[in-house]
C-alpha cells in the first residue's frame, strides 16, 4: 500500500510541475524546456528554508516566490523571440540552474545534494509516511488545477489562447500582450515552485540530477502524451509515464537495462504522440 | 485641429522604398479610400499610422496629439484600430470569443482576479458575451456566435474582422481591403455596413481596389503610387482622371 501512495504522491507533484508546463507551453505557446530547472528552484528554497528552521508553509510561500520571479525573468525573452527560438533560451536557463546547483555548493552542497530535509509540518501535523504526504500532495494539485481551470476559463484565459493562435491579432486590438505574457509567467513558475517545495519535502533528499534537462523533457513528454491545454491532460500525462518505470519492475529485465529502457520507452512515446496524436489523450483535435 | 494627420513619412525597407514622403490628412466622420496599384505603399501607410512599423522620418498626429513614437496599444487606445488582409482571426476559437479577446473593456484581464474572484471574473465575462453579441448581432453573425471561426465562410470571416475592430471600442477604423474576394451579395453586405459605421460616427481609412465601390463608399480618395500619395480628391474627379487610370490599370502599352 505504501507502493501505491509514494506513486501516487510522485505522480501528483510531477502532475503540479506539468499545469506549470501546459500553461506556459499549451497554452501560450512559449515552449520552455527549462520548467524542471525551476522546480529545482523551489526545491532548494524551499529545502534550505526548512533546514534552517523557516517553517514548511511560509518556504513553501518563498519557493513560490522565487520560482515565479525567476520564471518571469527567465521567459523575458519570449517576449521577444519567436517560439522556436525560445526553445534554445529555454535551454540555456536549464544549463545555467543546473550548473548552479552543482557549483554552488556552499549553499546547495553540490554534486552530493542536500540531505536530510526535515519532513513537511502544517499546523501541528507531520506528513512523514507516503500515505500522509499523499494528502497533502492532493490538496495542493487540487489546488492548483483549480486555479488553472478557473484562469483557462476567464477573459485572461481566452487572451492566452489567443495569444498562441496570432500574437499579432491580440497586439492589433490594443491588449497589451507583454504584460499578459508576464503574468502567466509568474504562476506557471508559482506551480513549479509548489511542486519543487513539494519535492524536497517528501523525497528529503535533492541533488541536481534531480531537476536536469531529462527531467525537463520529461514533463514535456507528459504533456504531449496527456494533452495539452487540458486540465485532465496535466493529470493523465504525468500518471502515465511515472507508471512506465513501475510496470518495468514487474518483467524480469536485468536491472542496469531498466534506466535506458525507460529512456527509449519516453522517447519513442514523444515521437508517436507528436506523429500520430498530437492533440494527446485528453485533447481536442488540434 | 485636423483629426488624423500624417506629415512626411519616409519607409525604406534596406533599398526599397515603401513610403516617400507621405502627407495628407484625413477628416472625421469620413471615409477616406486608399488605392492604387499593387506595391503602391497602401498596407505600408496602415502599418505606420498602426504602429506595426515605424516611420524611418515623419510625424503622425491624432486628434493633435503626436502618436508617433506611441506603443500600437496605445494608438489603440488613442481611438485607432485595424484589420488585416490576411484576417488574423484565431481561427479554433468561437466567433464569440474571437470578439471577447478584442474588447476594449479592461475588466479582470489578469490571472490573480481569474483565480481569487472567480465570481466577479465570471460576471465580467458575462458583461462581455452581452457586449460580443451585440456586435455580432451588429455585424449579422449572431446566430454563428457559437461556432469556430474556421467553420465560417469567407465573407462571414471578413464580418467577423469588423465586429473584433468594432469591439476595441476605436472612432477610427482601418480596414485593409474589406471587400476583396466577396461574392456580389457579401459586397452589398459590406458596403451596407460600411455606411452604417459611418452613421455610427466612425471614421473610416479604407484600402480598396474595387472603383465601383470606392464610388459608392469613399468621401475622398487618396492614390498612392511607388510609395507616394500622387493624387487627393473627390471619387469620381480620381476615377476620371485618365492619367491616374493608366496608373492603376496599366497602360496597355
Amino acid at each position: 500500500m505504501n507502493y501505491f501512495f509514494s506513486f501516487l504522491v510522485l505522480a501528483e507533484i510531477f502532475s503540479i510541475v506539468a499545469f506549470s508546463t501546459n500553461l506556459l507551453m499549451g497554452v501560450v505557446g512559449i515552449f520552455s524546456v527549462a520548467q524542471a530547472a525551476i522546480m529545482g528552484i523551489g526545491a532548494y528554497t524551499s529545502g534550505i528554508l526548512v533546514m534552517m528552521g523557516v517553517p514548511f508553509p511560509l518556504a513553501v510561500l518563498a519557493a513560490i516566490a522565487v520560482c515565479a520571479g525567476v520564471n518571469l525573468i527567465s521567459s523575458l525573452p519570449s517576449l521577444r523571440l519567436a517560439g522556436d527560438y525560445f526553445i534554445i533560451t529555454s535551454f540555456g536557463t536549464q544549463l545555467v540552474a543546473t550548473a548552479v546547483f552543482i557549483n554552488w555548493s556552499s549553499l546547495t552542497g553540490g554534486a552530493s545534494g542536500l540531505s536530510g530535509i526535515p519532513v513537511a509540518t502544517m499546523f501541528g501535523y507531520s506528513f512523514v509516511t507516503a500515505s500522509q504526504f499523499a494528502v497533502l500532495s492532493t490538496l495542493a494539485l487540487c489546488l492548483v488545477a483549480l486555479s488553472f481551470w478557473l484562469i483557462l476559463r476567464s477573459p485572461y484565459g481566452m487572451m492566452l489562447n489567443a495569444i498562441r493562435l496570432d500574437e499579432i491579432a491580440v497586439v492589433a486590438s490594443g491588449r497589451k500582450v507583454l504584460q499578459t505574457k508576464i503574468g502567466v509567467s509568474a504562476v506557471s513558475g508559482a506551480y513549479a515552485g509548489i511542486g519543487g517545495a513539494l519535492y524536497a519535502a517528501y523525497i528529503s533528499f535533492i541533488d541536481p540530477v534531480s531537476f536536469d534537462i531529462h527531467v525537463s523533457v520529461l514533463v514535456v513528454t507528459m504533456v504531449v502524451v496527456g494533452g495539452a491545454r487540458t486540465l485532465a491532460g496535466s493529470i493523465i500525462g504525468p500518471f502515465l509515464l511515472l507508471a512506465i518505470p513501475q510496470a518495468l519492475t514487474l518483467i524480469d529485465i536485468p536491472s542496469t537495462l531498466v534506466g535506458p529502457i525507460r529512456q527509449l520507452i519516453y522517447g519513442l512515446l514523444l515521437i508517436a504522440f507528436m506523429l500520430w496524436r498530437p492533440q494527446g489523450i485528453a485533447g481536442k483535435s488540434l | 485641429m485636423t483629426y488624423l494627420n500624417v506629415s512626411n513619412v519616409n519607409k525604406s525597407f534596406g533599398g526599397i522604398r515603401a513610403l516617400t514622403d507621405c502627407s495628407f490628412s484625413i477628416r472625421p466622420m469620413e471615409t477616406t479610400c486608399v488605392v492604387g496599384p499593387n506595391g503602391a505603399g497602401k498596407t505600408s501607410i496602415f502599418n505606420v499610422i498602426t504602429g506595426f512599423i515605424p516611420a524611418d522620418t515623419g510625424r503622425i498626429e491624432f486628434k493633435g496629439r503626436d502618436i508617433t513614437a506611441e506603443s500600437r496599444h496605445d494608438r489603440v487606445e488613442a481611438g485607432i484600430a485595424r484589420t488585416f488582409q490576411n484576417l488574423r482571426l484565431f481561427e479554433t476559437m468561437t466567433l464569440l470569443d474571437n470578439v471577447i479577446v478584442c474588447l476594449g473593456d479592461n475588466g479582470a484581464n489578469d490571472p490573480l482576479s481569474a483565480v481569487f474572484r472567480p465570481f466577479h471574473t465570471q460576471a465580467v465575462l458575462r458583461r462581455k458575451r452581452e457586449a460580443a453579441m451585440m456586435l455580432l448581432e451588429q455585424v449579422g453573425l449572431a446566430h454563428k456566435a457559437g461556432d469556430q471561426a474556421a467553420n465560417i465562410s469567407y465573407g462571414q470571416k471578413k464580418l467577423l474582422c469588423i465586429a473584433r475592430v468594432l469591439a476595441t471600442g476605436a472612432e477610427l477604423l482601418l480596414l485593409d481591403e474589406p471587400t476583396s474576394g466577396l461574392a456580389a451579395a457579401a459586397l452589398d453586405n459590406m458596403v451596407e455596413l460600411i455606411h452604417a459605421l459611418k452613421n455610427q460616427q466612425k471614421t473610416l481609412l479604407i484600402v480598396e481596389h474595387n472603383t465601383k465601390i470606392v464610388k459608392r463608399i469613399a468621401d475622398e480618395v487618396l492614390f498612392f503610387h511607388r510609395g507616394t500619395l500622387l493624387a487627393k480628391g473627390k471619387p469620381d474627379e480620381i476615377i476620371a482622371n485618365e492619367d491616374l487610370g493608366k496608373i492603376y490599370f496599366g497602360s496597355g502599352a
